[in-house]
């Protein structure tokens, strides 16, 4: 190859390396804008369709971009790296791809020449590069952001990939290789693959697993690396629509390529840096609030994570729960609760308990009966079902002047089952008193649990000590066991 | 000169069968499609821009780009369709087919030889069909399937930035030697598609000579 042509070579080597590298950018973030692309094939390559791929050029990104690639010294003379994040809006982050172009001098295609192999080859790479993009797991999640949730960042930077930044497990694999005379240009992805994506993402709450201590910035090693560039959005306040789907072949297919940035950002501000994150305010995390117990966030200002949050609220409640203590009292039993009550002062509803008490002593009294005869009386002839109605409306009634309408026991006065509605008959007396029989005298002697285990120590040590006459007496059974056996034998005989 | 070939072997669902074999095929022409050839001066043309389209799958976790061409897309659906319709009307229990899509170029016709078609890559999709009873299995393998489609897409990205053997560009009297120029919008290079369908009534014999006499009428 002539000196001529070599520095022609070495010229769209550089011009095409560098067109190559924004457009590889340019496929990158696209790809992470979250919604569809379609790009429409032209009959004639207008200038700006480089690779004769119509990939458009998004301003913002070419921008960044060129920054970046200012400060090579020469083509390619130090890695290009496109790293993907997600930031949530808490302002937590989380590397999940890097892309990086690099140029390897020790493997030359010394016979091809730029001009014509090396550009269809790196449009293959191009190409190579679209169908890749698809296939990530980022780009799954990029397709579900929302601003109110989490976002997909880029940022371009020179050197080696920082590949601490993607956690432990990831895959590496090569997407695009460039021989050129002046060495072979690669693009190769390292993608983050534990990833779980909870498929309803209905909680505001980060979709993917995180160590508790992933964020903390203070300890975490990875915080202590000084990142030159900062993360931008891939589509700074986007919305995702579908905004493609339709036929429009009028359009030029720029049109169709054109990233739509708002020219607001998103709705509250959000300073985006390693060191200086503001959490997002307008998502607010999900509060469970005990009766009784003070909102999170005045006790956790600083609120990081959901699971943080929820195992904070169920380990110190500051007051009992506001759950209605119902006690069931038993048929024919005293209420042991009243006992308990009167020695602890701090049982609630202990008024209500003693007002229950009451009414039961007050059930029996047939001047309540005689004032809820009247209303009853107006009743139908009752039938099992029909007295039952009828007993809770008379029992509202007859109680609605010792019951305040929030009360948790309503008294119910049962009719006989079968009987007419006037319980002032004998049988009505009667079966009144079998339902409010007195109590047993065992039940009376109630003891508490020492007491019982006192009384049945005692017992045992009693039997102990009279261990001997109960062998006797088991003696003397098997012996008259035995004697009467041989009685029997003799009266058979 | 012998092809290329590379064979996937994946297993799908028969609602899978279609969008499966368009993942791949479609990755592969956009790598082995170009913008329309305008030819000016002797030995000098230009070339269009292909467009692209991202196209997402109904049945299986996945999205692939496809050249933005509604005539070829049209085609490509046709001859998947059909090779979908067969494999489901197979008679056989397991049903398992192929489809291939086959690159080559033409060699002119000299008498009294007929013109040649001289395959140079071919890629075999081999698809073994299974039913799934519940749905809870249909999402897992709807997962899995994405998954391996991944990995395919990978192993073509890297296949084809192998840079082996591709036809030189041709000269404009050439050109339909190595490119179909039917299409308006782009210009693939000749390929075709065939497929065949796995049974236990079809003998290897009997396969192969319909092959070659399909092959021989095709030219």
């Amino acid at each position: 190859m002539s000196a001529g042509s070599s520095a022609q070579n070495k010229k769209d080597f550089d011009k095409f390396t560098k067109f190559f590298i924004y457009k590889c950018v340019q496929i990158i973030v696209q790809s992470r804008l979250g919604e569809k692309i379609k790009s429409r094939s032209k009959h004639v390559s207008s200038g700006s369709d480089w690779f004769n791929i119509a990939i458009a050029d998004n301003n913002e990104v070419e921008k960044e971009a060129k920054k970046v690639l200012s400060n090579q010294t020469s083509t390619l003379g130090q890695t290009v790296c496109i790293e993907i994040s997600l930031q949530t809006c808490e302002g937590d982050t989380m590397v999940l791809e890097i892309w990086h172009i690099s140029l390897d001098i020790n493997q030359c295609d010394v016979g091809a020449k730029v001009s014509q192999a090396g550009y269809y080859r790196m449009g293959i790479a191009l190409k190579s590069l679209l169908s890749v993009t698809r296939v990530t797991p980022a780009y799954k999640l990029s397709r579900r952001q929302a601003s109110n949730d989490y976002v997909i960042c880029y940022r371009i930077y020179l050197g080696e990939p920082h590949y601490m930044f993607l956690g432990e497990d990831t895959n590496k694999s090569k997407v695009g290789s460039v021989p050129t005379p002046f060495g072979t240009i690669s693009i190769n992805l390292c993608y983050r693959t534990k990833l779980l994506i909870s498929p309803q993402n209905t909680q505001k709450e980060i979709p993917f697993e995180m160590k508790h201590d992933h964020f903390k910035q203070d300890h975490s090693p990875i915080r202590n690396h000084v990142r030159p560039t900062t993360p931008k959005p891939c589509a700074f306040g986007h919305k995702r629509e579908s905004i493609l789907d339709s036929d429009s072949s009028g359009l030029h297919s720029e049109e169709y390529c054109k990233t739509t940035f708002s020219t607001s950002p998103c709705e509250s501000p959000r300073i985006i840096g390693a060191d200086n994150v503001v959490p997002h305010h307008q998502s607010q995390p999900i509060k469970i609030h005990l009766p009784g117990s003070s909102p999170v966030g005045d006790r956790f200002p600083d609120f990081k994570t959901q699971s943080l949050t929820l195992s904070s609220l169920f380990s110190a409640p500051e007051k009992p729960s506001g759950f209605p203590a119902t006690h069931r009292v038993g048929a024919f039993a005293k209420n042991a609760i009243d006992k308990q009550s009167e020695s602890s002062e701090d049982v609630p509803f202990m008024s209500l308990l003693q007002q229950v008490k009451k009414e039961r002593v007050d059930k029996v009294d047939p001047k309540n009966l005689s004032g809820s005869k009247g209303t009853s009386s107006s009743k139908t002839e009752s039938s099992k079902a029909d007295t039952v109605d009828s007993v809770l409306s008379e029992s509202k009634t007859s109680t609605s002047s010792q019951h305040s309408a929030t009360d948790d026991f309503v008294m119910v006065e049962l009719k006989t089952p079968f009987g007419v509605s006037d319980s002032n008959t004998d049988l009505g007396k009667f079966y009144q008193e079998c339902q409010n029989a007195p109590p047993l005298c065992t039940s009376e002697e109630e003891q508490t649990l020492p007491e019982t285990l006192e009384k049945i120590t005692s017992q045992l040590s009693e039997f102990e000590t009279q261990m001997k006459d109960f062998d006797d007496f088991v003696a003397e059974l098997t012996v008259d066991a035995g004697a009467d056996t041989s009685v029997d034998s003799v009266a058979k005989k | 000169m012998n092809a290329r070939s590379h064979v996937f072997e994946l297993s799908v669902e028969n609602r899978q069968v279609e969008e499966v074999v368009s993942s791949i095929f479609h990755t592969l022409l956009l790598h082995r499609a170009y913008g329309k050839f305008h030819y000016q001066q002797e030995g000098t043309y230009q070339v269009g821009t292909l467009g692209f389209v991202d196209e997402d799958c109904d049945f299986i976790d996945f999205t692939y780009v496809r050249v933005a061409s509604e005539e070829l897309t049209n085609n490509m659906r046709r001859e998947i369709t059909t090779f979908k319709d067969s494999l489901h009307s197979a008679a056989s229990a397991s049903e398992s087919g192929q489809i291939s899509l086959e690159f080559f170029q033409r060699k002119r016709a000299r008498w009294p030889f007929q013109p040649e078609c001289i395959p140079w890559e071919v890629w075999n999709v081999k698809l073994n069909v299974i039913s799934l009873n519940n749905e809870h299995d249909r999402q897992i393998f709807r997962e899995q399937v994405g998954e391996t489609m991944t990995e395919k897409v990978l192993y073509i990205a890297e296949v084809m930035n192998r840079h082996e053997y591709l036809p030189k560009m041709p000269n404009q009297s050439e050109v339909d030697l190595i490119f179909d120029t039917s299409y308006v919008d782009v210009q693939p290079y000749l390929h075709r598609v065939s497929y065949q369908i796995n049974g236990p009534s079809s003998s290897s014999v009997s396969t192969t000579m319909r092959k070659f006499l399909k092959d021989t009428l095709a030219l």
